[in-house]
């Protein structure tokens, strides 16, 4: 099994009175594509938010890269690059803010601008010219994106990048997290509540519910679980009867496996209508 | 930090923004420069007007929306934070863009009346020199403090 690269112990969030967080464990090994799934409000960014040290953790631990000590902490932070949100200024252009992301990871100027070329091409930004308050939703993601990966950092955080997406775009944001991994050795952790598109992307999965991360869970367990099969017969007392003896005429015959949202929801209640 | 306030400086500066107020002061500047004639007293008299109602206007206002304005709006400062830098050393380095830029709009300031003295043959002798460089000292005090003032509320 791959090293543990973040890990969460115990941890424990309050607002005022308000408990978001209420012992979250969550380990994510080195190499992963994680999806980490929850309704809206469970407390997706703020995990997120207290492993990149913008949220005070109540109690608890959160370890990156085997850090120990908190200055530890700080310094392992500069290997992760995350999209909490599209945040830019807006009267810059896509090149002019990542120059100033880029002078503040430190990559040094002689390789700025390759690097800032390299990212805008793999988002699909490249030719784009005009400031960032003329972007739709889907090109200030995009440019999240690339942001993100400035400096190829070891371990990409992307919190919900699908949003607002149109369905070319969400397809295009899944090869990009899969060539992360494969071509860059990214760690990615993604949350999403898109279940579908979280199950073609990530390959394991936290489930997080009432503050707790209730499973983790990966591809190949989802694949093992009860399955139904539904036959389309001419004859469906006959087809009950030679169900067990064998030798029924079948028309059709569709396979139904266990798909990510049957599980979420057979774990956390809730349904589809 | 001094990432931050290199990229921060470069930012602001790319501002179209920015540039409004000192073109403002250049256009009131070339206006006194080709207007009644001025002596130390009748300036001396006046600085403190300036220095108290007019330089902190024409500074405070570039300066805070460039530096805190910008980031009240589309919170780029989350990124800084995120990447190791705690949230002190941020907003620290953002009030030592503040202390740089207000420094360069005083000096600024300064050059203008130097040149408008030099325009109307006005020599200073060593204490009235003196007096304008303290005046305008204590001035650009007073302006960090004001910043000193929103950093805190950034905080």
């Amino acid at each position: 099994m791959s090293e543990a690269i973040i890990e969460l112990k115990d941890i424990r969030k309050h607002y005022g009175k308000h408990e978001v967080l209420k012992g979250v464990n969550m380990q994510i090994n080195r190499g992963d594509i994680y999806g980490l799934i929850g309704r809206n409000g469970a407390g997706k960014t703020t995990i997120f938010k207290m492993i990149l040290g913008l949220s005070e953790i109540t109690d608890g631990t959160v370890s990156i890269a085997g850090s120990q000590s908190r200055a530890e902490l700080y310094k392992n932070r500069s290997k992760i690059g995350f999209l909490v949100g599209s945040r830019f200024f807006n009267y810059l252009s896509p090149r002019e803010n990542l120059k100033y992301y880029a002078t503040v990871k430190g990559i040094p100027q002689r390789q700025m601008k390759k690097e800032i070329d390299r990212v805008l091409e793999i988002v699909g930004l490249q030719n784009v010219r005009k400031p960032f308050k003329t972007f739709s939703l889907g090109m200030g993601q995009r440019l999240g994106i690339a942001g993100a990966i400035l400096g190829n950092p070891e371990i990409l955080i992307l919190d919900e990048p699908t949003n607002g997406l149109d369905p070319q775009g969400i397809a295009d944001v899944r090869h990009m997290i899969q060539r992360f991994r494969e071509e860059f050795n990214m760690t990615v952790v993604v949350s999403s509540h898109i279940l579908g598109e979280l199950e073609n992307t990530a390959d394991r999965f936290g489930i997080l519910n009432e503050g707790v991360v209730v499973k983790e869970i990966t591809k190949a367990d989802l694949a093992e679980k009860e399955s139904a099969i539904e036959i389309t017969v001419d004859d469906l007392e006959k087809a009950r009867k030679l169900l067990t003896e064998g030798g029924v005429k079948i028309v059709r015959e569709v396979e139904e496996r266990s798909t990510l949202e049957d599980y979420y929801f057979m774990l956390v209640g809730g349904g589809k209508e | 930090m001094r990432r931050l306030i290199r990229a921060d400086l470069r930012r602001i500066l790319a501002k179209p923004g920015f540039y409004i107020c000192p073109v403002i002061l250049l256009a009131l500047f070339f206006y006194g420069l080709f207007g009644e004639p001025v002596d130390y007293d009748s300036y001396y008299a006046n600085l403190d007007l300036q220095l108290s109602y007019i330089l902190p206007f024409f500074v405070m206002l570039p300066v805070f929306t460039c530096v805190y304005g910008d980031e009240l709006r589309s919170g780029t400062m989350i990124p800084a934070i995120g990447r190791g830098l705690s949230r002190t050393r941020v907003i620290v380095a953002k009030f030592i863009d503040t202390l740089l830029l207000s420094l360069a709009f005083c000096l600024f300031f300064l050059l203008t009346d130097m040149i408008t003295f030099s325009r109307f043959s006005v020599v200073l002798t060593k204490i009235q020199a003196m007096r304008i460089y303290s005046a305008y000292a204590a001035a650009w005090l007073k302006i960090q403090g004001y910043c000193a003032f929103a950093a805190i509320l950034c905080i």
